[in-house]
């Protein structure tokens, strides 16, 4: 398993040098020049040469990018911002706790109300509840999240007063931005367990489980819920591993300085090197929260385990073998 | 009172069994009114072709119909002079298992994938008795030894092994609490020609070693030549025929049955060609009206398709559901 | 027993009518069937017509400033009422329609087309040309949909084609995937094997059976891609990338209106409420397709 596990990490090395790639290649394509930025437009010429010379910026495409995958790659340096000069990826770091709070709770709350709520509609599927909690959760995955983003604030915070509308000083300001994030995932989340219980719920070991006395509940928590739970995972690691990256419009409405407003900000204020570090920063989480997410198949999931396995993998072809002939 | 005395002679009764499902809107009649009786440590093989209704009949004694689509389920099963039909849902699931339990027809699903081969045996052994997990895992490893898989794969999950191996993980796990029913539906249908012999063998010595009673459920007659006593010849969800297996496999009354043998490829039969049943069985959603063998019947006439037709004796214990018995 | 007769061949007839499974018609019947389904073709296509016909008949012109009608509620004048530039809400919402539709369909045949192109030629070619496909494929999953779109925006700028675009590029990583998938267990399937051993062309295989074999997931596919696209076009909008105000477009509208959410909430409920029914048609469309090509998830 542990060689699996390098193999993998391994495997994604090259991944991660071609997303550095291809976004510093977008970044050399976005038109204006970045020394007028950093100047503002009043620079003499003669500022701008020196400026592009610091930058390197009059080296031709490959020895940049060369020089740019050097300083990340081995010096773990994401570059300065071009706008404030500061360093993007200690920016990155202050910013992190941030995000990890609003994406953590965001997704443990769409899982913990989520799987129970589509278990319960596919274990009464077809009945007038499961058709009515499957339509909520319809509007629910189709409702725009700064739009109940803002209809939250609108209640709880303009008409009823009880929850501050924006910021982050304290624990408080979170529950609006985690809830406005959560309802979607919420919805999807019920609708994709009830799709995969369903799938599962007529295999022929529930039945066997059953003729084995085992109960309902066991029936359903212990042998149907671990064989539906790969695609559910998918989702929620998907979901994590993006909003992890900056829930780049919830931040937006409620005014919390995580990663996703830095990237906005950036892009506003065309300050392309924060946006790329911010751009790779959130590819890089995104890509290690899915590698996990891999690995977590794993442990579910002997089938997917044994082709990571190098012996019981030729037991299984033995066994292929034996069956056929 | 009467009643009870004749129920009570025998094991398991099974009377006026009905399962029918619902799907698309249309009424499924999947089993009218099977009744067949079984003594202890015997073995009835209920025959008939896929779609016949035996796996309904299996599954309504076992009581785990899919509640999503059945319609109506209804008759009795005494099972050791308890009517299992009635009583409530949690005594029923202490039976399962235990008293009565099941072999499914294809091994390559009927295994949980995420489990390995005896945490699925010893949770059987666990439901039904008071043994903690070691014990259930010793028991789990024994019962593994018992269908010749070694002990040392206990820990190895069912995509680990073929199909032949799984089905004898099945066996083993149906037969993890001594169960005094065993019902096994199509046991080796899924499996290679070679190690269906091994498995029926098996199946045969570990009954005769617990002296389980046994429904057998196949359309193989070659299977239930070999381990049946009495046969119940299942069509459209109907017993058409009932008797020993030497009366209906010697003197077959019904010409469905009749038809099944002609069929049977035979090493000493002159004739080159078989002689197929023609036509198709009946669609469950839209049974005929009297017999509902009838469209495909060379015997039938207007009588047979006006009223359904009842179960006539042909010679004692020998009963048929046709008007032109014994042809 | 003549009247039997006749209710068989009633149903009989009704069998007949009932189209092959899997084809065109077979899923429009299977729509018609579903009220919710029915009702969202009914509402997407009132969206259209009227987005179409609304600055004809409407007597608001959907850009028109009224100074006096500034931020006004709802009345019978506005149903919706006006923005902070006296614009009716109504015509604008009714004319933004476009955006929305438009950039859902738009970039998801963007992605469709590119991804399916992309996914078979890796599933069909196999070898290098798959694994250079694949490979880059793999470094633009590393992305999270919309980031992928926001970065592309970045670049490309902003604008109702610049969101297309940017969508549309970020949605060809799924369908090729998808697409060299189904390539993929298509060819090793018995049918086509069945196929090749009765001597059945190239042609014929592709075009008879593997090709109706692929189509029916990736109808579904698209079909729940365009709710998600419209979604994301609206998000693109909201933060100031995709369509750019004054244009009507919803997302754009919220984000304008956001200011004025103390004062004046009725200019955020209903673009927000459009958005949301727009989203939520597509999503029922795209359920009711795939319950008809689906036989697996039927009941």
């Amino acid at each position: 398993m542990s060689k699996y596990i390098l193999k993998r990490i391994l495997l994604m090395i090259p991944i991660l040098v071609g997303v550095a790639i291809l976004i510093f290649t977008l970044m050399f394509f976005v038109p204006g020049d970045p020394v007028e930025i950093i100047l503002g437009s009043s620079a003499t010429q003669a500022q701008v040469e020196t400026v592009r010379e610091q930058l390197g910026l009059n080296q031709p495409y490959i020895i940049r990018l060369g020089s740019f995958l050097q300083q990340l790659f081995l010096h773990g340096s994401f570059g300065n911002s071009y706008v404030q000069g500061t360093d993007v990826g200690a920016e990155l770091l202050t910013r992190f706790p941030r995000t990890l709070i609003l994406a953590l709770f965001s997704i443990l709350l769409s899982m913990v109300v989520g799987i129970p709520l589509g278990i319960r509609a596919a274990t009464h599927a077809n009945s007038a509840e499961d058709r009515i909690s499957m339509f909520v959760s319809m509007i629910g995955v189709s409702m725009p999240n700064f739009w109940l983003a803002l209809m939250l604030v609108l209640l709880f915070a303009l008409k009823l007063g009880i929850l501050p509308s924006s910021g982050d000083k304290g624990f408080e300001y979170y529950i609006l931005p985690i809830l406005a994030n959560a309802l979607g995932g919420i919805a999807g989340v019920a609708r994709l367990t009830r799709s995969s219980m369903l799938e599962v719920i007529r295999a022929d070991y529930v039945s066997t489980a059953r003729a084995k006395g085992v109960s309902e509940h066991d029936v359903i928590y212990k042998h149907a819920l671990p064989n539906a739970m790969i695609p559910i995972i998918t989702m929620c690691g998907g979901r994590f591993g993006g909003q992890l990256g900056g829930t780049v419009v919830i931040e937006t409405v409620f005014s919390i300085p995580g990663i996703g407003a830095y990237l906005i900000n950036s892009i506003n204020n065309r300050d392309y090197n924060a946006v790329q570090g911010s751009v790779l920063y959130i590819a890089f989480t995104f890509s290690v929260v899915m590698l996990l997410v891999d690995l977590i198949y794993a442990f579910i999931d002997p089938r997917i385990k044994a082709q990571y396995e190098g012996h019981s993998k030729k037991r299984i072809k033995r066994g292929e073998v034996k069956a056929d002939a | 009172m009467k009643n009870i005395t004749e129920e009570s002679k025998h094991f398991l009764s099974v009377q006026d069994m009905v399962v029918q499902y619902r799907s698309e809107g249309k009424v499924v009649m999947a089993v009218n009114g099977v009744s067949f009786d079984l003594d202890k440590g015997k073995t009835i093989g209920l025959v008939g072709e896929t779609g016949a209704g035996k796996t309904s009949i299996a599954k309504a004694i076992m009581r785990i119909l899919p509640d999503h689509s059945t319609y109506q389920n209804s008759g009795k099963v005494m099972l050791d002079q308890e009517d299992i039909m009635s009583i409530p849902e949690q005594e029923m699931r202490k039976l399962r298992g235990h008293k009565l339990s099941m072999i499914f027809q294809d091994p390559m699903t009927a295994l949980n994938p995420v489990k390995s081969v005896a945490e699925q045996i010893a949770e059987a052994v666990r439901l039904h008795s008071d043994s903690n997990k070691v014990q259930a895992m010793k028991r789990a490893k024994d019962m593994l030894e018992l269908v010749g898989i070694s002990a040392d794969r206990a820990n190895e999950y069912p995509h680990q092994f073929s199909g032949g191996m799984k089905q004898r993980v099945v066996i083993a796990m149906a037969l993890a609490c001594d169960p005094m029913l065993l019902i096994a539906d199509e046991p080796t249908t899924a499996l290679d020609v070679t190690i269906q012999a091994q498995v029926l063998e098996m199946i045969n010595a570990l009954k005769e070693k617990l002296n389980t009673s046994m429904i057998m459920i196949t359309h193989d007659l070659g299977v239930v030549a070999e381990t049946c006593d009495t046969v119940a010849v299942i069509y459209a969800g109907q017993v058409i025929e009932y008797g020993a297996k030497e009366d209906i496999f010697d003197r077959p009354a019904h010409p469905y049955t009749v038809g099944l043998f002609k069929a049977l490829p035979g090493m000493n039969k002159s004739s080159r060609r078989l002689s197929p049943i023609v036509g198709m069985p009946p669609d469950p959603t839209d049974l005929p009206s009297g017999c509902s063998f009838s469209p495909r019947c060379p015997y039938a006439d207007d009588a047979c398709k006006r009223d359904a037709v009842g179960m006539q004796e042909i010679t004692p214990g020998h009963t048929c559901r046709c008007l032109k018995a014994p042809l | 027993m003549p009247k039997e007769a006749m209710q068989k061949k009633n149903k009989n007839k009704k069998l007949k009518q009932m189209a092959r499974a899997g084809s065109a018609r077979y899923v429009w019947q299977r729509i018609c069937q579903n009220p919710l389904a029915l009702a969202s073709v009914i509402i997407i296509s009132l969206m259209i017509v009227l987005s179409i016909i609304s600055p004809f008949i409407l007597k608001c012109e959907y850009s028109k400033i009224s100074m006096q009608d500034m931020y006004a509620l709802p009345s019978l004048a506005h149903p919706f009422g006006c923005d902070e530039l006296g614009r009716d809400i109504l015509s604008r919402i009714l004319y933004g329609a476009r955006f929305t539709l438009a950039v859902g369909f738009l970039s998801v045949f963007m992605s469709a087309t590119l991804g399916i192109a992309l996914g078979s030629v890796a599933g069909y070619f196999g070898g290098v040309v798959d694994q250079v496909i694949m490979r880059f494929l793999d470094v633009m999953a590393a992305f999270p949909q919309l980031l992928l779109a926001i970065a592309i925006s970045a670049v490309l700028g902003t604008g109702f084609d610049k969101c297309i675009y940017a969508l549309g590029i970020a949605g060809i990583p799924h369908f090729a995937r998808m697409m060299r998938a189904n390539i993929l267990t298509l060819r090793n399937q018995e049918f086509v094997e069945a196929a090749i051993s009765i001597k059945c062309s190239k042609w014929r295989i592709i075009v008879h059976h593997v090709i109706p074999n692929a189509f029916a997931p990736l109808i579904v596919e698209i079909s729940m891609s365009i709710a998600g696209a419209g979604l994301a076009a609206s998000s693109l909008s909201f933060i100031g990338l995709g369509v750019q105000p004054p244009a009507p477009e919803w997302g754009a509208m919220l984000a304008s209106a956001r200011n004025y959410i103390r004062l004046y909430p009725h200019m955020i409920m209903f673009p927000g409420i459009f958005i949301m029914l727009s989203v939520l048609s597509f999503n029922l469309i795209g359920d009711a397709i795939r319950d008809a090509l689906d036989p697996k998830l039927k009941d």
